[in-house]
């Protein structure tokens, strides 16, 4: 999995990094340590936000989402039995808060749409390479979001995020054959939509 | 065709880098560092009274929690019982045909025997429904154990009444294939299906099935071991005053002779 690392610039709380998750749980249950949680959220945060914006596809909804996220997590540390680990049990929360904003999203279309990519002015400004990535940038996001939100979830999982395809099962409630079966499907849509910008 | 899930797919790991550059290159574009500061800024900022933990139970409460938990778990074995007697009530009330026949398994059995000659051992699964048969093929050799499994739509109209099959298929599949068929009267739906027989005799199956049938549009995904031969509701809802539910019915099929009937 990739990790969240130091680069995101978060100021930490001064608690190591040889302080497992699971600790850090243990001392907000424990004594309230406020500054556990704050290392939580410096140590998840990146990860949690990158994972929502490229289901939703959209800045300010991802940030909203995210902070919702965070919160919710923290306020049922009670819930967390340790019986997975905790950034599974997170991500859960995630992914269940944007299935949840993806099923409103699908009732009420006309609110908090995906960012439509480029405008082509814009894209015509630029030269050569950067009007292809800009081109192709926008061709991804198109494609991610004409997948179902399951097949969309397992991609961004197994193939953005790098889990173990068992752990995106754990994260999603489904069986590993499941996510198996839902990556392919994924990535042989994702082939056909990117057909013209991934050459073989 | 229907390539095997458990393999990468030819174009999947070159798919993967792309998405992850671009994924990177939208950090950037996005100032998504920035982005997360301001979050954490705002979670770091909120009510710490709402989030305060629950205070640590003495060790009285826990003695307690310990009986109370005891008495929850007779409750729950009391319960189970009770469910069990339910659902073998609720297995009353549905039609025959949710149960796969011994001549049913057997014909089932024949016509895979047959088109296993035709497509020379590559036949991943056969599908039959709405007087339609498809079949799919495999890259390569698929696996000689095949699983039968029958799914059936029950509908009913308010708690009273009866529940009535609203549609059908039998599939045969291949262990670990994937079924991937138009469903329904007008081939408007899909099903989607994964079968692999477990060591034990059960069967590990996930389907994903989409159906228009009347004012309730039919979206399930489900999955789960399943004993065989023995029919079980894998999903079900309603909405205004349609239910329907999902049953399935999986039996394994014996390699080499076809004839089997589980």
């Amino acid at each position: 999995m990739r990790p969240s690392g130091p680069s995101h610039g978060l100021t930490r709380s001064g608690i190591g990094l040889e302080t497992s998750d699971e600790q850090l749980v243990a001392a907000w249950r424990q004594a309230g340590d406020r500054g556990a949680l704050d290392e939580l959220a410096v140590r998840h945060l990146t990860t949690v936000r990158r994972m929502i914006h490229s289901m939703i596809l959209n800045d300010a909804a991802a940030d909203d989402l995210a902070q919702d996220v965070l919160l919710r997590a923290f306020r049922s540390l009670d819930d967390f039995q340790g019986r997975s680990k905790f950034t599974t049990w997170l991500y859960r929360i995630a992914m269940n808060t944007v299935h949840d904003a993806l099923d409103r999203r699908r009732r009420s279309p006309i609110d908090d749409r995906a960012e439509l990519p480029r405008d082509a002015a814009v894209r015509d400004a630029g030269v050569g390479a950067e009007v292809e990535r800009d081109e192709f940038d926008g061709a991804v996001g198109r494609a991610l979001q004409a997948l179902p939100p399951k097949l969309r979830a397992a991609i961004v999982l197994v193939a953005i995020e790098e889990l173990d395809p068992a752990a995106a099962a754990r994260i999603e409630g489904c069986t590993r054959a499941t996510i198996y079966w839902r990556l392919h499907e994924a990535r042989k849509r994702l082939a056909h939509a990117l057909r013209e910008q991934v050459k073989p | 065709m229907t390539p095997d899930p458990r393999q990468p797919s030819r174009s999947g790991p070159d798919i993967d880098v792309r998405l992850r550059e671009w994924r990177r290159r939208r950090d950037v574009a996005a100032d998504a560092a920035g982005r997360v500061r301001r979050i954490a800024a705002a979670v770091r900022a909120a009510d710490v009274a709402a989030i305060r933990p629950a205070i640590a139970p003495p060790v009285r409460w826990v003695e307690r929690t310990g009986w109370f938990a005891a008495g929850l778990a007779a409750a729950a074995m009391v319960a189970c019982v009770a469910w069990r007697n339910g659902a073998s009530d609720e297995t009353a009330n549905w039609p025959p045909s949710v149960r796969f026949a011994a001549a049913d398994i057997a014909a089932r059995a024949e016509v895979l025997a047959g088109m296993e000659q035709t497509f020379a051992g590559r036949l991943a699964w056969v599908a039959e429904h709405d007087q339609t048969v498809t079949v799919g093929l495999a890259d390569g050799s698929a696996a000689a154990t095949s699983v039968a499994v029958r799914i059936v739509v029950l509908t009913r109209r308010g708690p009273a009444a009866r529940w009535e099959p609203a549609w059908q298929t039998d599939v045969v599949v291949r262990d670990e294939q994937v079924v991937d068929v138009a469903a329904g009267a007008h081939g408007d739906g899909r099903l989607k299906l994964w079968a692999h027989c477990l060591p034990d005799g059960a069967i590990a199956v996930d389907g994903e099935l989409t159906l228009a049938m009347h004012a309730v549009p039919l979206r399930a995904s489900y999955g789960g071991v399943q004993k065989a031969g023995l029919p079980r509701r894998v999903t079900g809802d309603g909405a205004a005053d349609v239910e329907w539910q999902v049953i399935q019915t999986v039996v394994p099929l014996r390699p080499a002779t076809g004839k089997e009937v589980g």
